[in-house]
């Protein structure tokens, strides 16, 4: 088994489902010879081709809408987002066509749309978001976000053979930052709608996804070594459909629940995530549901300004003492 | 080998109008860019710019020669700079400093530290800062030169845009725009073979930029742009045409990007020897050099420009926040619905508020789709309640800049459902604007929501939950008729850009239609397609005419027809309707794993 980053085991999931089915492309700007913007897809286009790894105009509409297109065909397209922040110039097209598609007109639209999103690089507002929220309300959507190599592989595999359209969104400061061994042999698929126990523990739940999986396991044995405190990380992995199950059974063994995003706070997902559980597992809390987020602001460029905005392993630290002591 | 653009082997005379003072001037706008970018690459290397790097080598000529062609002074003209722009930014008076602040994060920055490179502006000198969605400042500054033809000012716009960036909607949907509205705006579209990695060839099918201007009746000219001289005559030519009432004008400078898309590409996908001819033979410095042909002048120049670093002070222009007006609305008289109460308060604040101006789909003539704008135009003009082509990233973007010039634009989506097309200008652009630039952006965009009347996906909906997300927007959404009085006016008085969402139901509640009776339609035109241009009446006259078919066997059709369909109308017409529970699933391939109802059981 070797050690793989974040980034080569998302580009091993892709090749494999290349070579594993020709009804596989994918599209986006500079994919091919260039090999994308951050070298996902280096290598792709000598392997497979052209004409299956296509170099596109700067269109986000464009690559979606024909992306559907060829999926209500049978094709199974695979679209990079240069960066995710330019997913929103295909937002109508994604909500209004993609997402009803199956439900208005019965069209199956098993496309993947991927992209690096996230902040903690000093990428500024325009190349450090995270745009879960803006897709999480549309009913016909899924979303799934990794937090681990392995979790990379195994569900860009099953992005791609779902039947339905998935964002796929992939953390650009984890793509080298984390390392996995991974077997070589073994088909890695994660299946979509089932969340992860990062870390077990009795006296908290951190509920979170993303980077903020490894600030909250970085807080987690913070506390365990300071406070001597039990903290229990859900890596939700996918956001939509949600894994209801899965939060409801760590909030009724720990019964006190803090939720972790990077996206900023109002209408975030931890909204969503604390109305669920009042409605599910009311009973069973010993405490109010906290919320980490980043700050209701454009993501600023600074490092200082950066920092100061997205939620840190200290703040995740302070509202879990907070937490724990209520 | 891709296409190299003319290399001008006899200079063209002179452009009248230049003293050498200024042909000094332009040598040192040159110089200042490409050193100040030798400096940053210095810096970048050790590691003291924090984010990505953008080179504009080999392409200064067209940044400079173009943005030397606009008025600089008080109210100047204002251009809208990409990152490979450097040197018309410092054309129009942005300091070396500011630039290196920016690029550095500096706290006392332009921004402050929140946006990154090149991305800020100077009103007050000319300049208005970009976001990174490419293709969005084309929208935006459609409104900008909008405000100036809607305030009479002699003042111009000037766009740039890049050869992969006129791919994008947003890019086609400003361009029609302002063609349309003929306001005074120049384009420079910067042709300079790379997108990042890609090649015009799989940008577009046609050859030349120029083509896709004319597309939508817009002149065009293409010209050599690492000629400093030619392009600013073009240019000059263009702003002046433009200034004089003539719309929108395209220039197309052929150039050559000669580093990578940012610092940390190496280009591999560029020929060699392709990017040896382009610094040996063009490269726009040494030609406007050969061109000036002083040597000892230069040289003195040359140190002057390279000591400019350094020598202004870094400013950050920021509109002050503004207050929200708290409104107590006035009293309304019994009996308003809520959609004339929306109207009075759009009315009284039209009349009160000579910037507050109207744009969007048949709100002109027509009145709007639910008539909200029934008399508007009639009474305030057709220049303050603009109709618009179908584009709403337009109609908010262009809404925005003119914004940003003091106006209060109001932007109407015949049906909210359609502002899912300007998500990214709204959420990106607008939301932004003040916190990463100090731009105040006072726009209401307002249009129907809501369901209860049938409407389908697609005319019914409730877009809040998409925008509440977004730091810098504010939505109301009013019940009453006194709040859609009160709040329109409130929001068009705010100094924020706001959402107003009004629902279609409630707009008149008693049942009341109000079909399009056609009133904006010449009656003798209806006449004329009715008698003498029915397409079926003029089929059947050929067939007849040339005895290919006999009248009766077309009788014979339209009575199995009218058969056919009374038959298909009687079976369906008494079948039910769906059962209400039957909307439920049907989203997803399989249905989601987890129960969604459990608290029923709590
Ligand atoms: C909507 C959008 N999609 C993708 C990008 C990522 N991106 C940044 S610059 C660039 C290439 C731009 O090429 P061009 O417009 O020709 O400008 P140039 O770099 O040549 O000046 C791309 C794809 C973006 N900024 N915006
Ligand atoms: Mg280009």
């Amino acid at each position: 088994m070797a050690d793989v980053t974040y980034l080569e085991a998302l580009r091993q999931g892709l090749w494999e489902e290349m070579e594993r089915d020709p009804s596989v492309f994918i599209l986006g700007e500079d994919v091919g010879a260039y090999g994308g913007a951050f070298k996902v897809t280096e290598g792709f286009a000598k392997k497979f081709g052209e004409a299956r790894v296509i170099d596109t105009p700067i269109s986000e509409a464009a690559i979606v809408g024909a992306a559907a297109g060829a999926a209500h065909m049978g094709m199974r397209p695979v679209a990079e987002m240069q960066f995710i922040d330019f997913i929103s110039c295909a937002y109508d097209m994604l909500t209004n066509y993609v997402a009803t598609a199956r439900y208005r007109a019965g069209l199956a639209t098993p496309i993947v749309v991927r992209g690096p999103c996230g902040g903690y690089v000093r990428g500024g507002p325009f190349h450090s978001q995270n745009p879960e929220a803006a897709f999480f309300h549309t009913p016909g959507l899924k979303i799934v976000y990794p937090a681990t190599a392995r979790d990379a592989k195994g569900l860009i595999k099953a992005s791609i053979r779902d039947e339905d359209p998935v964002i796929y969104l992939e953390h650009k400061w984890l793509y080298r930052r984390i390392k996995e061994a991974l077997p070589e042999k073994e088909e890695i698929l994660t299946p979509i709608g089932e969340a992860r126990l990062a870390r077990e523990g009795k006296d908290l739940s951190i509920v979170t996804y993303g980077a903020t999986v490894w600030k909250s396991l970085e807080a987690a044995e913070q506390l365990a070594k300071d406070d001597g405190l039990s903290v229990e990380v859900l890596d939700l992995r996918t956001l939509l459909p949600m894994d209801d199950a899965a939060i409801m059974r760590t909030v009724q063994k720990t019964n006190k629940v803090l939720i972790v995003h990077e996206d900023t706070r109002t209408g975030g997902l931890a909204g969503e995530i604390a109305a669920r559980i009042n409605e599910q597992a009311f009973a069973w809390l010993d405490g109010p549901i906290m919320r980490v987020t980043a700050h209701d602001v454009p993501l600023p460029y600074a490092p200082t300004l950066e920092d100061f905005v997205l939620p840190q392993t200290d703040d995740i630290v302070k509202a879990a003492r907070w937490l724990a002591a209520y | 080998m891709p296409s190299r653009a003319a290399s001008s082997t006899q200079s063209p005379p002179i452009p009248a109008g230049l003293t050498r003072a200024q042909l000094l001037e332009i040598y040192r706008y040159l110089r200042l860019t490409r050193t100040l970018e030798e400096r940053l690459t210095a810096l970048y290397r050790q590691s003291k710019v924090i984010g990505g790097l953008f080179r504009s080598l080999g392409q200064e000529g067209e940044s400079v020669g173009s943005a030397y062609a606009l008025a600089r002074g008080p109210d100047p003209d204002i251009l809208s700079p990409l990152i490979r722009n450097l040197g018309s930014m410092l054309v129009m008076g942005a300091e070396p400093i500011a630039i290196l602040r920016q690029y550095m994060a500096k706290a006392e920055g332009p921004t402050r530290g929140r946006e990154l490179n090149v991305h800020f502006n100077d009103l007050e000198k000319g300049y208005l800062g970009q976001i990174s969605h490419l293709g969005d400042m084309v929208p935006v500054m459609a409104g900008i030169a909008l405000s100036f033809k809607l305030r009479g000012e002699p003042r111009v716009g000037l766009v740039y845009v890049g050869d992969g960036a006129t791919s994008t909607g947003t890019f086609h949907e400003g361009l029609n725009f302002a063609a349309v509205q003929k306001v005074p705006l120049v384009v420079i579209a910067e042709y300079n073979r790379w997108a990042y990695s890609t090649p015009p060839e799989k940008q577009f099918a046609v050859k030349d930029l120029v083509e896709k201007a004319k597309g939508y009746g817009i002149p065009a000219v293409t010209v050599d742009g690492n000629d400093v001289l030619a392009v600013y005559e073009a240019t000059k030519l263009a702003v002046e045409r433009a200034r004089r009432g003539h719309g929108v004008q395209f220039v197309e400078v052929k150039t050559y990007r000669r580093k990578g898309h940012a610092e940390h590409d190496d280009q591999h996908y560029v020929p060699k020897d392709e990017l040896d001819w382009w610094a040996k033979e063009n490269d726009p410095v040494d030609r406007y050099v050969k061109q000036l042909g002083d040597r000892s002048g230069d040289r003195c120049l040359h140190r002057r420009a390279a000591a400019a670093g350094g020598i202004c002070a870094g400013r950050c222009v920021r509109r002050p926040a503004g207050g929200t007006a708290t409104l107590v609305p006035e009293p309304l008289m019994a009996d308003v619905t809520y959609l004339e109460a929306l109207r009075q308060g759009l009315w009284e604040e039209m009349e009160r508020d000579p910037s507050v101006f109207i744009l969007g789909e048949d709100v002109g003539a027509y009145g709007g789709a639910f008539k909200v704008t029934e008399g508007f135009a009639k009474k305030f003009g057709e220049a303050r309640v603009i109709d618009t082509p179908i584009s709403e990233a337009a109609i908010v973007g262009a809404a925005a800049g003119a914004a940003h010039m003091g106006m209060r634009p109001v932007a109407e989506m015949q049906f909210i459902d359609f502002i899912s097309c300007a998500y990214d200008m709204l959420t990106n652009y607008v939301a932004t604007a003040r916190y990463r630039a100090g731009l105040a952006t006072p726009i209401v965009v307002r249009g129907p929501c809501g369901g209860y009347v049938r409407g389908g996906p697609f005319h019914s909906q409730n877009p809040e939950a998409a925008f509440f997300h977004t730091p810098g927007l504010k939505i109301v959404y009013p019940a009453t008729a006194r709040d859609a009085k009160g709040l329109i006016k409130a929001s068009i008085r705010d100094e924020d850009p706001v959402i107003y969402l009004e629902h279609k139901w409630l707009y008149r509640r008693i049942k009341h239609a109000e079909h399009d009776d056609q009133h904006y339609v010449p009656k003798d035109e209806l006449d004329w397609w009715a008698k003498e241009n029915d397409p079926v009446d003029r089929y059947v006259k050929q067939l007849v005419q040339h005895e290919w078919v006999e009248e009766r066997e077309l009788k014979a059709i339209d009575d199995r027809v009218k058969v056919e369909i009374d038959q298909a109308t009687d079976a369906c017409i008494d079948e039910p309707l769906p059962p209400g529970e039957s909307a439920l699933g049907g989203v997803y391939a399989d249905p989601p794993a987890v129960p969604r109802h459990w608290y029923r059981s709590l």
